[in-house]
């Protein structure tokens, strides 16, 4: 039974990776992202006055879709998987299954302060392969009120990206025959005192309509990813950073919102195995050389780096240094992340061993006991 | 006394590892279609019994039970992670439970299919796509229709 218990417990522990979280300290982790935060300063920067909702939609959790504006006007997710997919900015974003998924995020918030006559919408998208061809229609973003009062940017069954603007039951359509695959923003801004509605694609305005015609109402829906909250008309692929302004922005303003700054990619960071040597390639030689000259008042002067081995010597030109003025470097290659490796692995092994060593030595004890 | 201990402990580690990677064990997630139920978009939010509380803070929206119906209103296709598996019985005897008619009659009457039902939630989901545009009139109304679709 002891010997079945003994092999059963090394067979658990070798198959759940036991012995290579030994291993771990030598091991080289994946690369990691760090989120760069600058995106959503950016958006919440952009005409903050008229900024009524800012979606970014990198929830992990839960049907909340927070709302970032300040306005606290969350929405609701609906079927969406969430951090399916990553943003620009390495923040995560949710995927629409192309069936029934949707985010809601009408509120009175959002009625009261949405007068139509003054929009812009803002959103991120990602298609699925497949996307630019299937002919089917797919809503991306839609504010309506009814069939006479509907603000969207969608792709119909013809595969053209639209815009499209119906005010007072008057249609109004822009197209696109691009077929971006990666994350693109899109925008739509609307404005009767500049009688001007413009669509963007990628920051750069796509085409121009004048005169739009006079909304009226109050808003009845608000989704992103499909028609309607009905799951009609279902988005596939990938949604995020929705943003609605109660002002049209200018093109040098949504030129900003479409821009994302680089992810931060942090190089996988070596932890140091015992044997481990550095390597130290200079990449950069310094040009500066200091003209030694004698300065009265000053004492004592450090060029930096070291021209040859630990020693500092202070530059100051003065014939004689006195003693003490030049530095001395010390240097270790010791750091805090490989001696917490080398606990790690030390105590992990050490527990191990003990415990095999405990168990050997009770079953020999036990089989000494036994009478022959 | 120790050699029980040490089974104890092997049995423990996996699944202690298992549950800490978050996966529902034994949950299959994924798309069904119903026909033929009179009263669907009434009968169908029953079968939400058989899918994670949505009251939770820590739940997933794509893990809750979601429903579609067709434009005439025949039609059903509900999506979930089931806690149990929605085997045709089982929805059978639930959806019994919201109408007069005998378990047998609602047996006759439905038409009842998984999408992928072996195969994992994007399996299921590309199921569901498929037939959607196979069947797209019944499920989506032209685009000069859509109106104030809700």
């Amino acid at each position: 039974m002891k010997r079945f218990a003994v092999v059963l417990l090394l067979l658990t522990l070798f198959a759940s990776g036991v012995p290579s979280a030994f291993g771990q300290s030598c091991a080289t982790p994946p690369p990691t992202y760090t989120p760069t935060p600058g995106y959503r300063a950016t958006v919440q920067a952009v005409a903050p006055g008229n900024l009524l909702g800012y979606f970014p939609m990198d929830e992990t959790t839960g049907t909340t879709a927070e709302d970032d504006s300040g306005n606290n006007a969350d929405g609701t997710y609906s079927g969406v998987t969430l951090n399916a997919a990553t943003f620009l900015t390495g923040q995560g974003a949710p995927s629409f299954d192309g069936v029934n998924d949707y985010m809601t995020f009408l509120t009175t918030y959002l009625q009261t302060h949405f007068p139509g006559q003054e929009v812009t919408m803002l959103v991120w998208v990602k298609v699925n392969a497949g996307y630019w061809t299937d002919n089917t229609q797919r809503f991306i973003i839609r504010l309506f009120i009814d069939a006479s009062y509907d603000l969207r940017i969608y792709k119909p069954a013809s595969n053209l990206l639209n815009w499209r603007d119906i005010v007072g039951g008057v249609t109004r359509i822009i197209q696109n025959a691009s077929t971006p695959t990666d994350w693109i923003a899109l925008a739509f801004t609307r404005s009767e005192s500049g009688s001007v509605v413009r669509a963007y694609r990628g920051g750069q305005v796509v085409s121009t309509m004048t005169a739009p015609g006079a909304w009226a109402g109050t808003l009845a829906n608000a989704v992103v990813g499909s028609a309607g909250t009905s799951g009609a008309q279902p988005h596939v692929g990938n949604i995020a950073q929705v943003a609605i302004w109660n002002t049209a922005l200018d093109p040098t303003q949504v030129a900003v919102l479409a821009t994302v700054d680089p992810v931060l990619t942090i190089p996988p960071t070596a932890t140091l195995c015992p044997s481990w040597t550095p390597t130290f390639t200079p990449s950069h030689t310094p040009t500066y050389t200091p003209t030694p000259t004698t300065t009265p008042n000053l004492a004592v002067f450090w060029t930096m780096p070291a021209p040859v081995g630990t020693a500092l010597p202070d530059a100051t030109g003065t014939p004689t240094p006195a003693p003490g003025q030049d530095v001395v470097f010390y240097y270790t290659i010791t750091s805090g992340q490989q001696i917490n490796a080398l606990l790690d692995g030390g105590i992990l092994f050490t527990i191990w061993a003990l415990a095999v060593l405990w168990l050997i030595t009770g079953f020999r004890r036990r089989k000494a006991r036994k009478p022959n | 006394m120790r050699s029980i201990l040490i089974v104890i402990f092997a049995l423990w580690f996996p699944i202690a590892q298992a549950s800490a990677q978050n996966n529902p064990p034994g949950q299959w997630c994924g798309y069904a279609l119903i026909e033929g139920v009179p009263g669907i978009d009434r009968a169908a939010p029953i079968l939400s019994l058989l899918t994670p509380d949505a009251g939770r803070a820590d739940v997933l929206p794509d893990q809750l039970f979601q429903v579609k119906y067709s434009l005439d209103g025949t039609k059903a296709i509900v999506e979930a992670c089931w806690k149990i598996f929605p085997s045709r019985d089982v929805i059978v005897n639930l959806l019994t439970l919201t109408g007069s008619e005998s378990k047998e009659a609602v047996d006759q009457k439905i038409t009842y299919s998984l999408f992928a039902p072996d195969g994992s939630r994007e399996d299921s989901a590309a199921s569901v796509r498929e037939y959607l545009a196979k069947n797209i009139t019944e499920w989506e109304l032209p685009e000069d229709e859509i109106g104030a679709t809700k």
